[in-house]
């Protein structure tokens, strides 16, 4: 297990490096296509779309929907897009969960 | 795009200059600082995923890309060690590419080998200040860039090496909401990249199918199907 991490710690910092370094030097000395460039604009918008918005509609703990991740999820949007940084989303759906879990807990 | 760089000789010569470092580092510090807490939740649930503080600091040390390396130990804390962590890698960190591609024609001049090594720092944080930097008009600076660098990656390591030092003390992770830190993070990684109505539309696209490859085949089909979606709409939408 433990050699296996470090192997794939190895491998995703060559992938990574693959992504910095290439680009950089081929645009550096040629020109990209446009068309290229607008669909590699794309790429963080959705990957992040992705990732997130299944994982808060199918949130099933043990196995029945749960309604805590999308509620949680919507603060944290919300607030990322209201402020426009990750780290005040990050705290607004933590602190959300936790009350939402603590409210749950009481009734 | 197409400009020369016709600025200094600073970038012809091997050493680097002392002002546009020191600036660089002084400017970058706000911008790392906002994820200090981002590092330190990584240490943390690295160790809650179950590596030690050497892997944790390995991670941080080698791939020095924050959100490949949430989605790596997000996997890990499942017991999946396997294709789906590169994968993962591959698309979060596909946005480096366009990084490289809206900075090599300012370096149109610079050495491979000072390429070589600018990439092994171009981040999130490296890229958005150069390129505001560039934006106002400033020169286009290899040791402004290696000050951004240097400071980024030091604040970056010191704050995932006490989260994961800490990382083992918080042992109820639910009660605190740990678990819905990697969303919540990814989620305002999505907030600050919508930047338009297309940005919204093309979240949209992604987010429905998404929804289908996951429902089809899981979370790393949900990711590629995706993202593919928001690429092919990209290149076929015409200019903006």
């Amino acid at each position: 297990m433990n050699d296996k991490i470090l192997l794939y710690i190895g491998l995703m910092a060559l992938i990574t490096y693959l992504t910095r370094f290439p680009m950089l030097l081929f645009s550096s000395r040629w020109d990209i296509p446009a068309w290229l460039k607008r669909g590699l604009a794309m790429v963080p918008v959705g990957v992040f779309s992705s990732m997130t918005i299944p994982t808060i509609l199918f949130h099933a703990p043990g196995g029945s929907w749960n309604p805590e991740y999308l509620g949680a999820g919507l603060v944290s949007l919300g607030v990322g897009l209201w402020k426009k940084q990750i780290v005040w989303a990050l705290f607004a759906g933590v602190v959300t969960i936790a009350l939402w879990r603590q409210v749950v807990q009481w009734m | 795009m197409k400009e020369e760089n016709v600025y200094g000789r600073e970038e012809t010569t091997a050493s680097l200059a002392y002002a546009p470092f020191v600036k660089g580092m002084k400017q970058i510090f706000p911008v790392a600082a906002t994820g200090i807490v981002d590092r330190l939740v990584f240490g943390i649930l690295a160790r809650q995923a179950g590596l030690g503080v050497t892997e944790a600091m390995l991670f941080s040390l080698l791939v020095n890309a924050g959100s490949s390396q949430f989605a790596a130990v997000g996997l890990i804390s499942q017991g999946i060690v396997g294709w789906p962590i590169l994968v993962s890698t591959l698309l979060l960190n596909a946005r480096h590419l366009l990084y490289g591609l809206s900075l090599g024609p300012t370096f149109r001049g610079t050495a491979t080998w000072k390429l070589a090594l600018m990439g092994g720092w171009l981040n999130d944080e490296t890229y958005a200040l150069t390129a505001t930097n560039l934006a106002a008009g400033e020169k286009p600076s290899l040791s402004y860039f290696a000050g951004a660098s240097a400071a980024d990656y030091l604040i970056w390591n010191i704050s995932t090496l006490a989260g994961a030092l800490f990382g083992t003390i918080f042992t109820n992770t639910e009660a605190y909401g740990l678990d819905f830190a990697f969303v919540a993070t990814f989620l305002g990684f999505l907030a600050v990249n919508l930047a338009s109505s297309f940005h919204l539309k093309v979240a949209g696209c992604a987010a429905v199918v998404a929804c289908i490859g996951y429902a089809i085949g899981g979370a790393t089909i949900a990711i590629i199907a995706g993202t593919l979606t928001a690429v092919v709409i990209g290149a076929v939408s015409g200019e903006r």
